[in-house]
C-alpha cells in the first residue's frame, strides 16, 4: 500500500504540479440500532479506496477510486491533473499557495484498551436490548431506541513534499432515547451521544444499563412538567448541552474558510472576520476557548490532519478575546499565518479535505466551584441538561437552543421540572453574559460524529468539551406554537 | 453486470434469504466561491450491501470494492453477523417478485458535460460578477446514479438516472440572492438565467432595513416552502401516529389544512418524475396524503401494515404539492403588507407533536408594501408550526422542482404559497 502511495507521488512529481497528495483509506464501521425489542440495523461496512489531490497552476483537481492498484493509480492521477487544469481556467488572478509544513514520516495510532471490533455482535446487541427492555417497563413509555457505533480508519497519506504518514484511528459511541406518551403530550429523554476516539472500554464506562430506568422515568416526568412563559432569566447549562452551543456559536464561526467566503452558498459565512483578531470581545474575561487536536480521546485527535499537518493546540478565544481560527494550508496564508492549524479533514477517500472544527473546548474555571454553587447564586433561572432543538443563522449570530431536561431555579435551588424550554441570543452577547464556571472536576469531553459541512456535504467528527457554566439575563420562552 | 453479481451472491449465500443492494454514483462536482473554482472533483463509487436472513435473524455487510473476492468476503461477514443477531420480533421476509414500470430519467447529454465545459461557462459568470463588484459561490454537479435491489425470492428493482444540479449565491456588500436548479436533462439548465435571478435578488435587497419581529403575511417561494414541508412529511408515519407520537395521531379523515392543499406521492407524475421504488425495492404508486386539506393516508411500512391490517405504501422520499397558476409577481400584487422569503436556513424541530419548527431566513428576504417589493429586510428567525402554515394558505402560485439530496437523486415539486400569518420571533444583524 505504501509503495502505491509513493508511486502516485512519483508520477505527479514528473508532471509539473505545484503540489499533490494521496490518501489511501480503509474505513470499517459497525452500526447497531435496536427499536423496542427489534434489531432494526445490524450492519458492518467497509469502504476502501484512494483519493488524489493535485494543485496545478494554482488550482485544485481531485479524483478517487475504489480499485487500489497501480494501473488505476496512474489513471486517477491523470484525471485529477486534468481536472486541476480545467479549474485553473476559472481561477481569475487567484493562485492557491500552501502554508509550509515540515516533512513528516510518522505513524499514529489511537491508544485503545479493547478493540471494539473484537467484542461479539451478540454482546453489543444484547446490551441494547436490555436497555430497551428496562425503559419499556416504565409506565407511559411507548418506544425505546438504542444505538451503538464503532469506526476504525486506517490511512496512508503521502505528498509530493515527501511526507508519509500512517494512522489508525478508533471511535466508539453509544446512546439511547425513551419516548413517553400521556397527559395529552409526547416527550423524549435521551442518554445522549458520548463519542470518543477510544476502544470498547469507553462503552463499558458509560453506565448505559445503570441509567436506563432514570432516563425513562425522566421522559415520563416531562409529560407532566410545566411549560415556561417568555421571560429574561439566568441559565445554568451542563457540559452536554454546552458542547452544542460551543460547536455552533464558536466552532463554526472560527473556521477560516467560511470566514473567507468559501462556504457562502451552503454552510454560510461568519461574523468573526479577520480584522477582529486580537481585538474583538467574544466573551467575558472568564471565557477561554482552546482548540486541541492532541486532546486525549478527542474525536479530531488523529496525529495529523488529511493534508499531513501535525495536530496542534492553540487558543481560539483567550480571556474573552478572539485570537485564533481553525485553518488549512490553503486558507492560513490568506490572513498572513505561516502555518496551518491542521484542520483539513475529508470524510472518506472520495472526499476533498475541507476546513473543519478541531477539538474545541471551553476551559474550566480556575477557582473551585460545583454546579450547585453556580445555581446557588441564581435568584430566578433555568437549569438545562443535554441537547435539544438547535438553530443558528448563517453568519453565526442569532441562535436558538432547546435542551433535553429543564428545571426551574428559584432562590438558589433547583425546583420544578419544566418542558419545551427554548432560549435565544446573539453569539457575542451570550458569551459576554457568562459569569460562572465549574472547575475541571466537572469538565466533560462531549462531541459530535456527524457535523455536516461542504458541498457535496461531508460529515466530520470533533470533541467540544465544557464545564457547567452560568449565563445572566437570557431571553427564554416556550417552544410550542 | 450487477444482476450477474447479485445472482452469484444469492446462490452462494447460506442464508434462508438474501438481498443484494447496489448504489452507484458517478458524478462530477464543480464547487466555486469568491468568483473562482475552489474544489473540482470526480467521484465514482459503488456500494454493495448484502443482507442475509436466518429465520428471523438478520444482518448486513457493505463494501465499496467491485472485486468479486471482496464481495464474497462481504457476504461471509453478513452471514456471520446475521447468525449472531437476536431474533427480530418484527421480521418481514423479502419482497415477492413484482414488476415495476420503468420511468425514463436518463439523458446521455447530461453526462457529456466535461469539467472544462463547466469551467468555461462558470468563468463567464465569474467575470460578470467581478465587473459588478459581487461574489458568487455555488455548486454545479452533473452525473448519474444507479440503484438496484435483487433478492432470493426473485424480486428485482433497477433504476438509473442522470442529474444536473446548480445552485448559486450572489453576495453583495450587504445583501445576497440565491437560486437553485435540478433536472435530469442538462439541456433544461440556463446557467445565465439562474445567475441573473440570484443577482437580481441581491440588487433588490441592497441597504436592507431592520424589521420588527411579529406575525406577518408571507410569500414563501418553492425552496422555502419545500424546506418547511420536509418536517411535515417526516411526521407522516402511520406507526408514529398509531403510537400517539405524531401530530397525525387521530387525524386521518379530518380536515386539517386549507382546501388548496393537496399533497401526494407520484413517481410517474409529469411535473416531477422520480425513482419508482423505495430503499427495499418496493414499488411506489400514487399515494394521496392530503386531499383538499383533508388527511387521507400516511406512510406505512410492511411490518406495521401487516400488524394493523393496512396496505403497505413503501417509503418514498419525494413528494409533490399541487400548485396554482399565478406567478410570484401576481402574488406580490395581492399583498398589502408582508414578507417574501426566498430560502430558509437551519430549520429544526422545536416541538414534533405540533410540528413547530424554528429557522432563519436567508439570501433574499423582502418587505412587500401595497402590492410591490418595497425594500430588502435584514434576516429574521421564525418559530412556527408547519400545520399553521398550511392552514393559513391564501393562494398558491406556480411551482417548481426543488432538488432533495437523499438516498435517491430527485426533487419535490412545490408551489409558491401566500400565507396569511407567519411568526417571526427575533432578528439578527445582517
Ligand atoms: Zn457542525
Amino acid at each position: 500500500m505504501k509503495e502505491l502511495a509513493l508511486y502516485a507521488m512519483e508520477i505527479l512529481k514528473g508532471r509539473g504540479v505545484d503540489y499533490a497528495d494521496i490518501r489511501i483509506t480503509r474505513y470499517n464501521y459497525e452500526s447497531f440500532i435496536v427499536q423496542d425489542l427489534s434489531p432494526k440495523l445490524v450492519n458492518v461496512e467497509e469502504t476502501y479506496g484512494f483519493g488524489i489531490r493535485v494543485l496545478y497552476d494554482g488550482a485544485w483537481g481531485f479524483a478517487s477510486s475504489s480499485r487500489v492498484d497501480k494501473k488505476e493509480i496512474e489513471k486517477i492521477a491523470e484525471r485529477a491533473l486534468d481536472i486541476a487544469k480545467s479549474s485553473s481556467m476559472a481561477r481569475g488572478d487567484f493562485r492557491v499557495k500552501l502554508a509550509s509544513e515540515p516533512v513528516h514520516v510518522d505513524k499514529y495510532l489511537t491508544p485503545i484498551e479493547i478493540d471494539p471490533f473484537s467484542i461479539p455482535v451478540e454482546e453489543k446487541l444484547n446490551l441494547l436490548l436490555k436497555i430497551n427492555e428496562t425503559m419499556l417497563k416504565v409506565k407511559e413509555i411507548v418506544k425505546a431506541i438504542s444505538r451503538m457505533q464503532f469506526r476504525r480508519r486506517e490511512q496512508i497519506f503521502a505528498s509530493t513534499e515527501d511526507s508519509l504518514i500512517e494512522t489508525i484511528i478508533y471511535t466508539s459511541n453509544a446512546s439511547y432515547t425513551a419516548f413517553a406518551v400521556g397527559n395529552n403530550d409526547t416527550q423524549t429523554r435521551s442518554f445522549q451521544d458520548y463519542p470518543l476516539n477510544a476502544g470498547y472500554e469507553h462503552i463499558k464506562k458509560l453506565g448505559l444499563i445503570e441509567n436506563a430506568e432514570r432516563i425513562a422515568e425522566e421522559a415520563r416526568m416531562k409529560l407532566y412538567a410545566e411549560e415556561p412563559d417568555e421571560e429574561v432569566l439566568d441559565l445554568v447549562l451542563d457540559p452536554a448541552h454546552l458542547s452544542l452551543t460551543i460547536h455552533e456559536s464558536v466552532g463554526h464561526p472560527t473556521e477560516l474558510d467560511r470566514v473567507l467566503g468559501y462556504e457562502a452558498n451552503f454552510a454560510g459565512r461568519s461574523f468573526a472576520t479577520p480584522e477582529k483578531l486580537g481585538k474583538f470581545r467574544y466573551g467575558s474575561p472568564l471565557v477561554n476557548f482552546i482548540a486541541d487536536n492532541t486532546l486525549s480521546g478527542g474525536l479530531a485527535t488523529t496525529g495529523y490532519d488529511d493534508e499531513g499537518v501535525e495536530c496542534q493546540k492553540w487558543y481560539i478565544v483567550k480571556e474573552g478575546i478572539l485570537v485564533g481560527y481553525s485553518t488549512t494550508r490553503e486558507v492560513a496564508p490568506l490572513i498572513g499565518e505561516v502555518r496551518s492549524r491542521g484542520s483539513a479533514r475529508a470524510d472518506n477517500f472520495y472526499s476533498f479535505p475541507i476546513n473543519r472544527i478541531p477539538n474545541l473546548y471551553l476551559a474550566p474555571g480556575n477557582e473551585k466551584a460545583t454546579p450547585e454553587e453556580l445555581i446557588q447564586d441564581v435568584k430566578r433561572g433555568i437549569y438545562i441538561e443535554g441537547r435539544g432543538s438547535y438553530s443558528i443563522d448563517q453568519m453565526r449570530l442569532n441562535f436558538q437552543f432547546g435542551g433535553d431536561l429543564f428545571y426551574r431555579i428559584e432562590n438558589g435551588k433547583k425546583t420544578k421540572m419544566l418542558k419545551n424550554v427554548i432560549y435565544q441570543s446573539i453569539t457575542p452577547e451570550f458569551w459576554n453574559s457568562l459569569d460562572g464556571l465549574t472547575d475541571e472536576r466537572f469538565w466533560e469531553p462531549r462531541g459530535f460524529l456527524t457535523c455536516g459541512k461542504g458541498e457535496p456535504i461531508q460529515s466530520a467528527q470533533m470533541t467540544n468539551g465544557a464545564p457547567y457554566a452560568r449565563f445572566r439575563k437570557i431571553r427564554t420562552g416556550r417552544g410550542r406554537r | 453486470m450487477k444482476e450477474v453479481i447479485a445472482e452469484k451472491i444469492i446462490k452462494e449465500s447460506s442464508g434462508d434469504e438474501t438481498v443484494v443492494y447496489f448504489m452507484s454514483y458517478n458524478r462530477h462536482y464543480t464547487r466555486f466561491a469568491e468568483n473562482r473554482i475552489t474544489q473540482n472533483m470526480a467521484r465514482d463509487v459503488t456500494e454493495i450491501n448484502i443482507e442475509v436472513h436466518f429465520g428471523t435473524r438478520k444482518g448486513s455487510a457493505a463494501t465499496t470494492s467491485l472485486n468479486y473476492e471482496d464481495i464474497k468476503n462481504t457476504l461471509k461477514r453478513a452471514e456471520q453477523i446475521a447468525r449472531h443477531s437476536p431474533e427480530d420480533p418484527e421480521y418481514v421476509p423479502p419482497l415477492e417478485p413484482v414488476k415495476i414500470k420503468n420511468i425514463e430519467r436518463f439523458y446521455e447529454e447530461t453526462l457529456n458535460l466535461t469539467p472544462e465545459n463547466k469551467a468555461l461557462s462558470l468563468r463567464k459568470i465569474f467575470s460578470s460578477a467581478s465587473r459588478h463588484g459581487v461574489k458568487v459561490a455555488g455548486l454545479y454537479t452533473n452525473g448519474e446514479r444507479e440503484f438496484a435491489v435483487y433478492n432470493s425470492r426473485g424480486h428485482e428493482a433497477y433504476h438509473k438516472s442522470s442529474e444536473v444540479s446548480f445552485s448559486i449565491t450572489v453576495q453583495g456588500e450587504d445583501s445576497s440572492g440565491y437560486t437553485a436548479f435540478f433536472d435530469e436533462n442538462i439541456e433544461r439548465l440556463d446557467l445565465e438565467k439562474e445567475y441573473e435571478g440570484a443577482f437580481k435578488k441581491q440588487e433588490l435587497g441592497k441597504n436592507p432595513k431592520e424589521v420588527e419581529p411579529g406575525i406577518y403575511k408571507v410569500i414563501l417561494e418553492p425552496v422555502a416552502l419545500s424546506n418547511l414541508l420536509l418536517f411535515l412529511y417526516m411526521q407522516m408515519d402511520a406507526r408514529a401516529a398509531d403510537e400517539g407520537r405524531s401530530f397525525f395521531s387521530g387525524k386521518i379523515g379530518k380536515k386539517i389544512f386549507n382546501e388548496l392543499v393537496n399533497l401526494y406521492i407520484d413517481p410517474y407524475s409529469k411535473v416531477n418524475p422520480a425513482i419508482p421504488f423505495d430503499g427495499e425495492g418496493f414499488p411506489l404508486g400514487y399515494i394521496n396524503l392530503i386531499d383538499r386539506g383533508v388527511a387521507k393516508s400516511l406512510i406505512c411500512d410492511r411490518y406495521w401494515a401487516k400488524k394493523t391490517g393496512r396496505k403497505p405504501t413503501g417509503r418514498p422520499f419525494f413528494f409533490n404539492m399541487d400548485d396554482g397558476q399565478m406567478d410570484v409577481e401576481d402574488l406580490i400584487k395581492e399583498v398589502d403588507r408582508g414578507i417574501l422569503v426566498t430560502r430558509f436556513w437551519y430549520i429544526r424541530y422545536v416541538d414534533q407533536k405540533s410540528i413547530t419548527v424554528t429557522g432563519m431566513t436567508r439570501d433574499g428576504t423582502f418587505m412587500i408594501e401595497d402590492g410591490k417589493i418595497a425594500y430588502g429586510t435584514k434576516n429574521m428567525r421564525f418559530n412556527e408550526s408547519v400545520v399553521n402554515v398550511l392552514k393559513n394558505v391564501l393562494k398558491l402560485g406556480k411551482g417548481k422542482r426543488v432538488g432533495v439530496e437523499y438516498w435517491g437523486s430527485g426533487a419535490n415539486y412545490i408551489p409558491t404559497a401566500l400565507v396569511s400569518e407567519f411568526n417571526f420571533s427575533s432578528k439578527t444583524k445582517f
